[in-house]
């Protein structure tokens, strides 16, 4: 399959099409009162996601194909990773606590993004983490999560 | 006119006016995190009050809730990530400008903006709460369903050369807006077995997730080039051009303001989305919106602050708080020993009328605490793109989990954020997202209690006059864009001919 700009329009409306059949499938349990008014809008999404995927479809055959970017594979896997980044840095926040958490993300995104400056290796982590932990939960009086990994 | 010279020595006593100001330096960083907001902020501090005079009291709240509603403009300019759901039109013309070496020029015209839909809004509150409070007084659930159809018809507008993707995202996201409690029984609905969801979908995770995590991964698709988009702070000026050529949207969008603020449940988000739709509807040069258009900007930003003075005239006047701020007012008033209401403009003339006209002068003091927290922080532009990238992520996470101090809402973010870049990568737009999620729940409700309330006879809706005057509006709204498409193509082929 050519890399064409229409082709990600089909995907996306296939997997709108796949998002809203989980809607679909809750209609059953909903009751008859509170009803109308989603499959109101699930009828109007998915005309409107097959008008589009039509459309697409269409675009996609008389389309020419995108020139070839050699840098496209590797600007993806740059995304992917750091979008992998932040999963890790949300999944580490609430097991091992706001602190440590954003120290460690701080750190390993900057030399994600290539900073090998010592001094800024040091003082950004420390002071992001230390400014953010006091405007929040001293002055917003927010309590940032926990290490629930050690017990606190 | 005696209150209003007594207010008038109450709030120039030099005490009141730090206070004033104090509350403008806090409701502005609230509005600037992501996450917080100016009824977030009004919360907060209520309890600071319990030991000051109601007067004090109230000009703090006045600051903090003015303040808040503004700060939210100055990251949406900056670095494109709306500190409230209200700015989001704004980061929609400022980021533009900013990219081309302009940010002092918006955030000019952004402080300049508030400051007079402030103070517009405060002048409406002043002189003619009274009478605005018999139009709020007329709106029921049939015109606020009306008012979130007419609001939805922005998406119309704003997409509306790509009109199919525009209303897929609208019509996506209003099905979002419907998870959780159904307004008719209460019983949860399409929460895929998510207790979190029984509450429903948070609009503002969603919103810090889609404005913020698009923009850090754009910055790393090109990441060669070190430093940010703009590697200089532009100058704060003010263009006479830019505010002569705009006086018309100046008012329009404070009426706008003003009328959206003295509706319930309808806030400076709602406001700033109608008022730029309108500004670019009546535009001539509709094609600058969404590339840098000071109109825009304008029309966004005197719109949301002119909802503050607008929110609080249900409350002073008759003691119905309409919106979440004016809500805590109610309750500061309350421990402050006033009782909104009719009575409290005889009862209490010395606290009403210190924050009548204590609006006005923060409103105006708003100005240059703007301007200073704008030449801060528009040194955020010298950092470079990596030092960038890695703080929006933290603040973006941790203003996330402060909303409701859960992961749940991060997570939120988290997705967003990505659904956000895979739209913004292939051209569906934003702000859809952000309507649709703001409007949904109020479209829902108003229009289950209007099908109870009319029931057998649907007709007899129109027997309402406000209700009328919204429909028209509202067709007039939707049927606009493909009227003034049909018109430019008539004039394309007669000029070919």
């Amino acid at each position: 399959m050519q890399r064409k700009k229409s082709l990600y329009d089909i995907l996306i409306c296939i997997g709108v099409l796949v998002f809203l059949c989980g809607f679909i499938a809750q209609l059953g349990g909903v009751s008859k009162e509170s009803k109308g008014y989603p499959l109101f809008l699930i009828v109007c999404s998915v005309l409107l996601t097959v008008a589009l995927l039509a459309k697409s479809i269409r675009n996609y055959k008389r389309e020419e194909a995108l020139e070839k970017d050699p840098n496209f594979v590797k600007t993806l896997l740059v995304i992917i990773s750091y979008a992998i980044l932040i999963a890790a840095y949300i999944f580490l926040m609430d097991k091992i606590g706001y602190i440590i958490a954003t120290l460690l993300f701080v750190v390993v995104s900057l030399l994600f993004l290539k900073v090998r400056s010592i001094p800024l290796l040091i003082l950004l982590p420390v002071g992001l983490t230390a400014s953010m932990y006091f405007l929040f939960t001293k002055f917003l009086l927010v309590t940032l999560p926990g290490a629930a990994w050690f017990g606190f | 006119m005696e209150n209003i010279i007594l207010g008038l020595t109450h709030v120039l006593q030099p005490y009141n006016l730090l206070i004033c100001a104090a509350g403008l330096f806090v409701g502005v960083l609230f509005g600037a995190l992501p996450g917080f907001s100016a009824t977030m902020g009004v919360a907060v501090f209520i309890p600071f009050t319990y030991v000051m005079e109601p007067e004090a009291a109230m000009l703090l709240l006045a600051g903090i809730y003015c303040g808040g509603v503004y700060g939210g403009s100055i990251p949406a300019v900056l670095i494109g990530i709306p500190g409230t759901p209200a700015s989001v039109p704004t980061s929609m013309e400022g980021r533009p400008l900013t990219k081309r070496g302009e940010s002092g020029r918006a955030l000019a015209m952004v402080t300049l903006s508030s400051c007079t839909g402030g103070v517009v809004s405060a002048f409406a509150l002043l002189v003619g709460a009274p009478l605005l409070a018999l139009i709020a007084m007329k709106v029921g659930a049939p015109e606020q369903m009306m008012i979130a159809i007419f609001g939805l018809s922005v998406v119309c507008t704003l997409s509306f050369d790509n009109l199919l993707k525009g209303l897929l995202v609208g019509f996506v996201s209003l099905l979002i807006a419907t998870v959780g409690q159904d307004p008719i029984l209460g019983f949860p609905r399409f929460t895929a077995g998510f207790y979190q969801l029984t509450g429903g979908v948070d609009a503002v995770p969603i919103l810090i997730g889609l404005f913020s995590l698009p923009e850090v991964l754009k910055m790393l698709e090109t990441a060669e080039t070190e430093k940010g988009d703009v590697s200089r702070v532009s100058k704060m000026v003010l263009h006479l051009k830019d505010i002569t050529s705009n006086i018309g949207n100046f008012i329009r969008s404070a009426i706008i303001g003003v009328g959206i603020g003295i509706i319930p449940a309808a806030g400076p988000d709602i406001a700033s989305f109608f008022s730029y739709n309108e500004a670019r509807k009546s535009s001539k040069h509709p094609e600058e919106f969404g590339n840098g258009s000071m109109a825009g900007i304008i029309a966004s930003e005197t719109a949301n602050n002119a909802v503050t003075g607008g929110s609080l005239i249900p409350l002073l006047t008759l003691g119905i708080p309409g919106s979440a701020p004016a809500a805590l007012f109610l309750g500061a008033m309350i421990i402050h020993g006033m009782r909104p209401g009719p009575l409290l403009f005889t009862q209490n003339a010395a606290e009403v009328y210190t924050l009548l006209v204590g609006f006005i002068v923060i409103n105006i003091m708003m100005f240059f605490v703007g301007w200073i927290y704008c030449k801060a922080s528009g040194k955020i532009l010298l950092l470079p793109k990596s030092v960038l990238a890695t703080t929006i992520v933290v603040l973006a996470t941790v203003g996330a989990f402060s909303i409701n101090q859960n992961m749940w809402d991060v997570l939120m973010m988290y997705v967003a954020g990505i659904v956000g870049y895979i739209m913004v990568k292939n051209d569906y737009p934003l702000s859809p997202v952000a309507l649709a999620l703001l409007l949904g729940k109020i479209l829902e409700q108003g229009l289950s209690q209007t099908i109870t309330l009319y029931s057998g006879k649907p007709l007899e809706v129109l027997t309402r006059p406000l209700f009328v005057v919204f429909l028209l509006f509202t067709i007039f709204s939707y049927a606009y864009p493909f009227i003034k498409n049909a018109k430019d193509k008539k004039k394309a082929a007669a000029k070919e001919d």
